[in-house]
This record gives C-alpha cells, sequence and structure tokens, in this order.
C-alpha cells in the first residue's frame, strides 16, 4: 500500500497547558515536571488535521506522527491514532529533556528520515516554550524546502507540489513549493474529534517507541545556546498618577470612577440618558481637577 | 316490578351482529398484531420491573385522568367521552351477556337504573363530542393540527349515539315502553315519532340498528388504524412509563466489547418503549405548546418528532418493503439535524404529556450516535469537548486554578484540610465564571455564617459531566464521571451541596449509575433548611417587587418549588409569579449543553424568557441557576433595562439579608 512511499510526517510535541501556571524548577530553567499539565501541542494538532484533509482529498497517503515525549504521553499520543493517523512512533531516551532545538531537530530528523516520505507538517512553534526554532531547524538538517506559518496548505493532484498560504502584517501571501517539503502551521481547523469506536479500537494498539540507538544516535546532542538564567517576569508596577489635590490617592479614584455620584447623597442622584450624564460627568471631572487635560 | 325489555325486539337478523363483531374483533387483532410488530422491532427497554407501581399508577390515570385534566376544556370533552363511552360499553356488555348467556340481568330497579345511566352516559358523550369539533373546527384551536382521521373519529363516534338515541326512541315510540321515562333523552325523542305509523317505525328501526351495529362494531375494528388507537395504547404507555426522574439518561455499556454501535442511528435502535410511544401520542400538542425551541421558530417540534418517528416505524414495518423509503436515513432525512441539536433538554414536553412519551431521551439517543459514531455536531463543540477532557471544565482554563476563587475567603479544600461533613460542590460556573463566582462567594458566607462544617475539592473537582451527556457525548460524560467517583471515594464524601441544579441532577440522580451513593442538595433546599432551624438569622424587610425563574433542572426534573420560594418570602419580597412558572415555567434555553452552542437559528430563546420576567415589573429576578442566571442577566442586558432591574442568585440575596 506504501511502496510510493507517499507519507506525511507530523511532528508532535507533548506541552505545558499553559491555561495552568507555570511553575519553574529555577535550578533548571525548566518548567517543574511535578506541576505539568500536559496536552498535546495545539498547533501540531492543527498541522495534523492538515494532513488528514489532505488525505481525505487524495486517499493512499500514509500519516506518520513522530513525537519527542514520555511513556507519560501515551495515551495523549493515541489521539492522533484515533482521528486517522497510520502510525505513531515515540521517541526517547536519556537526557532527551535537557536538548535544545537544535537538539529536538537532530533528533527528529534521525526517527524521520528512516522512511520516505512527502511531506512534514508540524505546529509552527510549541505552546509552552515558544522557541519556533526546531520546525526550520529539522528543515535544514534534511535539505528540505520550508514555509513557515502557514495558514492553509493544499496539495496537487499529482502530490508533487503544494501551495501554501501564510500572512504577514497587511497582507496574504499564496507560496508554492515541489516535494518532499516542510510546513509549520500557524492557525488553522480544530483537529476533528475522533469516534469513539476508532477511540476503542486504537486502545489496543501497541505505541512503537524507539530509543536514540535505533534511529543512529549515540546521545542528545549537547545544546548550541547556553541558558544563563531563568526568572519568573515581575509583575508589572501599576501607578496612579494625577494632580496633587490633597485627597487619599484611593479615595481620588474612587470619585474620578464614580464620575462624582460618591460626593453627592443618592437621593439627589437621578437618571438621565446616557450622553447628558457623559458630559457632565466630564465637566464635573474637569471641575473639581480630579482629571488635568494636558 | 316486572321491567325489562326484549333484547333483540324488532332484529329478525341476528347473526348480523355475530358477523359484524368477528369480522370487527379480526381487523382489531389484526391491527394491533401489525402495530406490536412494529414495536418490536426496537431494542428491550427494561420496563418489567414495579409490576404493582405500575398497574396502580395506570389505574389511578385512567380512572382520575390525571395531567389530561390540566387543561380545562380539552380535560372536560375528555372526560365525557371517555366515561360515556366507558359506561357504554359496559352496558352493552351487560346486554350481550343477558343476549347470549341466557342471564336475566336487565331486570328490576336494577333495569331502571342501568337505562338512566346509559342514557346519561350517551347524553355526556355527545356533548364531549360537540365540545371536540367545537374546539377543532369552530374554535380552531392553534395547537390542534387537523387531519382527515381526526374528522373520521368524531364523525363516527357522533354516528354511533345519535344512530344508538334513535334506535332507542323509535322503539319506545313504537312499544310504548312504560318505563320509557327513565331513558330521558330517549323518551324525548320518541315524541318526534308521535303519531307516525307502528310498521313504519318498526321498519326505520331495523335499518338505524342495522347502520348502528355497522357502526359500533366498525369503530372496535377501526381503533388499531386511526387514532383511537390510544385506548389501548396510553394505557400501555403509562404502564411502562420511566420510574426515573426525567433528568437521568440510560447508561451505555461501554466495557462490553460486543456493542458495536452507540445511540440510536436507525430506527431499531430505539427501545420498543420508544416506538410504543409514537403509537400512543394523539398530537394533543402539550408538548410542542412550552417548547422553547419550537416557541423560538427552530426547527424542532417534540410533537413533529414523534409523528415522524411513527410513520418512519410504519414504513419500516410494512410487511412488502417499499424499496423507495427504505434507504432513508433516520438522521437527515426523518429527523432534521438542526431540530436535534436545537432541544435544551428542559422537560417540559414529558412534564405536559397526558400519555407519558418520552421525548428527551429520543433525541439525546440520536446525539449519542451523531458524537459518538459520526463525530458530528455543532463544529463550536469540538473544543468543548477538548476542554472537559483535558481541563476539567468546557472553558478550557487550568484545571490546577479551579481554586482561585477562593482565594482570601475562608473555605477548607479537602486535599490540604481533609473532608468535612458537607463537600461544596462548587461546578465549573462558580469556579470560573466571574458572575457566578460572586454566588459562590456569597454561598460561603452563608455557609460560614451559620457554622456549617465544610470544604471544597478545589483543583481535584472536575466537571459533573452535565453537558457532556446530554450532548450526547456519553464516553467523555464517563471518563468524568469515573474521575470524579475516584476522587469522591478517595475522601469518603457523604454529604453534598450544590450550587447548580445540572450539578444537582447529574450527582444526584445519574451518578448512583457508576456506584455514587450521596445525598446531594442545591442549596436553596439547604438554605431554606438552615433558616427553619434558626442557624440564619435574616433580617426581613428587603421589600420590593421580585420574580422568580425556576431552574428546569431544579423544578421539573427534580420537583423543586417549594424552597426557593419559601427563601424569597422571609426575605420580605413581593413575589410576583411570570407567566408560566413552577411545572410550566419556560426555559431559560441554556439546557441540554446549548450554552454551548451558537444560536443560529430563529429567536433567542433567553429574550423571550426575560420577556415573560419584565412582564411582571419586577425590581429584581431571581434565579437559582448559573445558566439561568447569565442567560437572563443577558436577557436584560439586552433589553437595555439592567439599571431598573437586577438579576441574581438566591444565595446573592441571603447573605445581604445576613449582613
Amino acid at each position: 500500500m506504501n511502496e510510493t512511499g507517499r507519507s506525511i510526517v507530523i511532528t508532535v510535541a507533548p506541552v505545558h497547558d499553559c491555561q495552568n501556571p507555570v511553575v519553574l524548577d529555577p535550578l533548571r530553567g525548566r518548567i517543574n515536571p511535578a506541576c505539568r499539565q500536559w496536552i498535546l501541542n495545539p498547533p501540531d494538532m492543527i498541522a495534523l488535521e492538515q494532513a488528514l484533509r489532505i488525505r481525505d482529498r487524495i486517499p493512499g497517503f500514509r500519516i506518520r506522527v513522530v513525537s519527542i515525549a514520555p511513556p507519560s504521553a501515551e495515551r495523549a499520543l493515541r489521539e492522533c491514532l484515533a482521528v486517522g493517523a497510520d502510525e505513531v512512533v515515540r521517541v526517547w531516551g536519556e537526557g532527551v529533556e535537557e536538548a535544545d532545538p537544535h537538539g529536538l531537530a537532530v533528533i527528529l530528523a534521525a526517527a524521520i528520515r528512516v522512511r520516505p516520505f512527502q511531506l512534514i507538517l508540524a505546529g509552527w512553534r510549541r505552546a509552552d516554550v515558544e522557541h519556533a526554532q526546531t520546525g526550520p531547524m529539522l528543515a535544514e538538517l534534511l535539505g528540505l524546502p520550508q514555509i513557515t506559518c502557514a495558514r492553509s496548505i493544499e496539495m496537487g493532484r499529482d502530490s508533487e507540489s503544494i501551495r501554501v498560504e501564510k500572512r504577514i502584517p497587511g497582507r496574504m501571501l499564496t507560496m508554492s513549493c515541489s516535494l518532499p517539503a516542510l510546513v509549520t502551521m500557524e492557525k488553522g481547523p480544530l483537529l476533528r474529534y475522533p469516534r469513539y469506536p476508532d477511540r476503542r479500537r486504537v486502545s489496543k494498539i501497541q505505541i512503537a517507541s524507539v530509543d536514540l540507538g535505533a534511529i543512529g544516535l549515540a546521545g542528545v546532542p549537547p545544546p548550541l545556546v547556553q541558558l544563563e538564567r531563568v526568572t519568573p517576569p515581575k509583575p508589572k508596577r501599576r501607578s496612579a498618577l494625577g494632580a496633587a489635590t490633597g485627597m487619599p490617592v484611593v479615595a481620588r479614584l474612587q470619585r474620578i470612577l464614580s464620575g462624582g455620584a460618591q460626593a453627592k447623597k443618592e437621593s439627589n442622584i437621578r437618571p438621565c440618558p446616557d450622553k447628558v450624564s457623559t458630559l457632565k460627568t466630564v465637566e464635573h471631572l474637569l471641575k473639581e481637577k480630579l482629571v488635568l487635560l494636558p | 316490578m316486572n321491567t325489562g325489555r326484549e333484547i333483540f325486539w324488532n332484529i329478525s337478523s341476528r347473526g348480523m351482529i355475530y358477523l359484524f363483531s368477528v369480522m370487527a374483533f379480526a381487523a382489531f387483532g389484526y391491527g394491533m398484531y401489525r402495530r406490536y410488530s412494529m414495536w418490536r422491532l426496537g431494542q428491550p427497554a427494561g420496563r418489567n420491573d414495579h409490576a404493582w407501581t405500575r398497574t396502580k399508577f395506570t389505574l389511578n390515570l385512567i380512572l382520575g385522568h390525571g395531567r389530561i385534566l390540566r387543561r380545562s376544556q380539552p380535560g372536560l370533552m375528555h372526560l365525557l367521552i371517555f366515561w360515556g363511552m366507558v359506561t357504554l360499553f359496559v352496558g352493552t356488555t351487560i346486554v350481550a351477556l343477558q343476549a347470549n348467556l341466557g342471564m336475566r340481568l336487565l331486570q328490576g330497579r336494577f333495569y331502571l337504573y342501568f337505562k338512566l345511566v346509559m342514557d346519561t352516559a350517551g347524553l355526556g358523550l355527545l356533548v364531549g363530542l360537540l365540545i371536540s369539533v367545537y374546539r377543532r373546527y369552530l374554535q380552531k384551536d392553534e395547537g390542534l393540527d387537523n387531519q382527515p382521521g381526526d374528522g373520521a373519529v368524531l364523525a363516527l363516534l357522533t354516528g354511533i349515539i345519535v344512530t344508538g338515541f334513535f334506535v332507542e326512541s323509535l322503539r319506545i315510540a313504537s312499544t310504548g315502553d312504560p318505563w320509557g321515562a327513565w331513558s330521558p333523552v330517549g323518551n324525548i325523542l320518541a315524541g318526534i315519532f308521535h303519531g307516525t305509523a307502528q310498521n313504519k317505525l318498526n321498519s326505520t328501526h331495523k335499518i338505524v340498528w342495522v347502520v348502528h351495529a355497522a357502526l359500533s362494531f366498525g369503530l372496535i375494528g377501526y381503533v388499531p388504524y386511526s387514532k383511537m388507537i390510544h385506548i389501548i395504547t396510553a394505557p400501555l404507555n403509562t404502564y411502562f412509563r420511566s420510574l426515573k426522574p426525567t433528568g437521568t439518561m440510560a447508561l451505555l455499556d461501554f466495557e462490553n466489547d460486543g456493542i458495536k454501535r452507540f445511540g440510536v442511528g436507525a430506527l431499531e435502535d430505539f427501545t420498543w418503549k420508544d416506538l410504543l410511544d409514537t403509537d400512543a401520542c394523539v398530537r394533543c400538542d402539550r408538548c410542542q405548546s412550552n417548547c422553547p425551541a419550537y416557541a423560538t421558530a427552530k426547527p424542532l417540534s417534540p410533537k413533529k418528532l414523534i409523528q415522524d418517528l411513527r410513520v418512519h416505524m410504519t414504513e419500516r414495518g410494512r410487511l412488502i418493503p417499499d424499496s423507495r423509503n427504505s434507504v432513508n436515513n433516520l438522521i437527515g432525512d426523518i429527523i432534521e439535524e438542526d431540530a436535534l441539536w436545537a432541544c435544551t433538554t428542559c422537560g417540559s414536553c414529558m412534564e405536559q404529556c397526558p400519555v407519558f412519551v418520552e421525548h428527551i431521551p429520543k433525541i439525546v439517543g440520536m446525539r449519542r450516535n451523531q458524537v459518538l459514531m459520526e463525530s458530528r455536531f455543532p463544529p463550536e463543540l469540538n473544543s468543548v469537548f477538548r476542554n472537559m477532557e483535558y481541563s476539567g471544565n468546557p472553558w478550557g482554563l487550568g484545571q490546577t486554578k479551579r481554586a482561585d476563587w477562593a482565594n482570601g475567603l475562608e473555605v477548607k479544600v479537602v486535599a490540604k484540610d481533609g473532608a468535612a461533613e458537607y463537600l461544596y460542590w462548587v461546578g465549573c460556573a462558580g469556579s470560573f465564571d466571574d458572575r457566578n463566582m460572586r454566588v459562590a462567594t456569597a454561598m460561603v458566607g452563608i455557609l460560614n455564617h451559620a457554622g456549617v462544617d465544610f470544604a471544597i475539592l478545589g483543583s481535584e473537582e472536575k466537571c459533573c459531566g452535565d453537558s457532556a451527556r446530554r450532548l450526547g457525548n456519553e464516553y467523555l460524560f464517563q471518563s468524568l464521571v469515573q474521575e470524579n467517583m475516584k476522587t469522591l471515594r478517595s475522601y469518603g464524601i457523604k454529604k453534598v451541596i450544590t450550587q447548580c441544579p445540572h450539578c444537582f441532577n447529574t450527582l444526584k440522580n445519574e451518578y448512583p449509575q457508576f456506584g455514587g451513593n450521596f445525598e446531594v442538595v442545591h442549596h436553596t433546599e439547604f438554605i431554606a433548611g438552615l433558616i427553619e432551624m434558626g442557624k440564619i438569622k435574616v433580617k426581613g424587610g428587603m421589600g420590593g417587587t421580585i420574580t422568580y425563574q425556576d431552574p428546569c433542572y431544579l423544578g421539573r426534573h427534580n420537583g423543586i418549588y417549594r424552597s426557593p420560594r419559601e427563601i424569597i418570602n422571609i426575605l420580605g419580597f413581593r413575589l410576583v409569579e411570570m407567566r408560566g412558572s413552577s411545572q410550566e415555567s419556560f426555559c431559560c434555553g441554556a439546557g441540554g449543553g446549548r450554552i454551548w452552542m451558537e444560536e443560529r437559528l430563529g429567536d433567542r430563546i433567553n429574550i423571550r424568557r426575560t420577556e415573560d420576567a419584565l412582564g411582571t415589573s419586577p425590581e429584581s429576578i431571581a434565579t437559582a441557576c448559573p445558566y439561568c442566571l447569565t442567560m437572563m442577566e443577558d436577557g436584560v442586558k439586552l433589553k437595555d433595562m439592567d439599571d431598573q432591574v437586577r438579576t441574581v442568585d438566591l444565595a446573592e440575596l441571603v447573605i445581604e439579608a445576613i449582613r
């Protein structure tokens, strides 16, 4: 079925769900593994959906998911199988956690070049670390043309070329290149929802896992870029500026925010149309010197 | 007293009646058998339990008429027709026993009372029929879609009763029945024939008698082929109705590898009870008249749903399949997809139905097929499902931040402080929705004021799964329940207080399907109890007009109407009920997972309900549900009344009264 080697490779990374607080391990500059909330990188899922849509249109493509992930991510990776990927390969080994984007790209390249492929699709960056480098580095290592930050991708009927749309400030670019190639996806339709029978079928499938030796690597390449320091961001300082009126800052702010209503007896406040009340509020603020015009 | 009459007086061809009866019962038997074989297309339904309870309830309903009487005009009409027919039927049976078994039953005083009762019953029946004709064709009640069959049945019944009275009056006129006065109607009618020759009376009597016999037996034979079938199917349907609360859905067994199909994708996936429902429905329109989807021009009509299924079942149940129709898909062709997703599962249809048709399980059954087997549902639900699965809440907000709303409040968390006497189940809205966090905060204030020993699960709490189940995603629902049950079991939780009726319904009525055995109480019940026990001291006299939106999952599905109103009363408000309250309450539009969907078709349900609320000229609108609170508040804002009308949860009112 796959003698022609028509396959699409998706690289998927398990990432920390940043809706949850990022708790750092300050010694290693990594997200504290104990506080990690794993999800599959959303842009990678968009890439997978694009691959599935290509296959919907042009049957015969084999979709292979390659993921650098620890064993605990297997359950999440099964979702890739449930939505229709043909194969999931999980790569892991000693020291992989310390790899930098270049290291990851080397590992992925080794895992991918084992079999022929037409196209590599990936999310444009990880949702937690956001280097956005692994994709482009992977393309270079494999000697592939690359288009990053795509919004849509269309495969030609002959499966020899692709047309990609990407957005840059103010305009939309339509680009094409011949295959094999690598494309990273910025935005696109969400990954389809798996059918329950498919979930059930894949719950029994063994996910192939390979270590670095099996793909021809002695170990994780040392980082090319050194991480010096990781610090949590300082909370933004917020200051209230205004004319010195002798009133305490908080009281002044309350007066401003209430439009002067704070100073009046409740029985004296009457409703009126929006426009009128806005003008009156501004008049009051200026009169009381609660705000100053430049 | 030698009372009595000659049965078959003036009738020479008795054989005719036996011929008619054989034909009638054969037609009846065959027709019922055909319908029965159609119901059997469905799956098992497990309704053979509690036979005595079921029997009692059914008898009570048949004799007492129950829900039919909720509407006075059709209620009276049906009462008259029903008791008229039943009495006449019993009377005719007595006559048949005398005729065939020679038992001298019609004699003495009994015979006289018999005559009176029969005439009265006949008159009552006639009055009932007249009301029906009036309602259907003159008043043109807008809910009734008149079909030829309806008119045919009315005509047939009228024909029977009219010919019956004429048979009687002709006999009285001809024989000069000495006890004729005991049949007042017949007697009066006999006056018309005063002066007519006896042989003419007799020959007319023969003819009218035959017509009457033909029509009467015709009626029996016609039953299975007309809406008259409800005399059989309605009691059957009542007997086999679900004994579980209406907010409960059936459990799907995912462990069984042998089950390959989930949900309802074809007619045969329904249970036989679902199919029987379609034959019990008489198109009375009560389900449709308070349906929030139908009222706002969505493609869903509960009545049409059931009737379309009936037609489909009849097609599928044909002895000789019609190849033209056999390729119709249940979902898509017979039932519109948009109709499926328009349902809010408010339960008004099931609450109003006099014959206990179950609409919601059919809709959820079809949704299950669409979600689990076809992965076909409104696109905005994709992320909602994924969020519930990965983040434990429909918004996809951080699971670890679920207790952040309680920062700075005096709240114990089970993981840190151990399980308390009560678990306060906050729910997704209370944990993450800005507006509803204020309700949760109010609850904490109330519980602390009353000295209740409670704790929250915090970041260990996950979505109860109500929306997932109502939307048909039973797999997601069950995974959420398993995760929650694990947590609840590990802490030995026994008593739960909820602020959301959906969480309340699911934890109380559906978690037991997974081994859950908790005492679950809604915050209005709990607060009302606390006030009664004197644990909360409220300063009354809050004053002002208020109206109350009955949440569907608190009211209709779980019967809790009193406690919220008690609280309002004790606080000193003047309660003005909206148009449609308590059991007739109109849904806010958010249930059934609809709060997560776009409302693309028709009008907005929450606007419609807000109009009802504003129609009472309230100063506040009180709710007891996060969905209702959101929907009503949005509605008030859209109506530009938010500076005049305050929308508020009962807990917020109570905490104000405490301070």
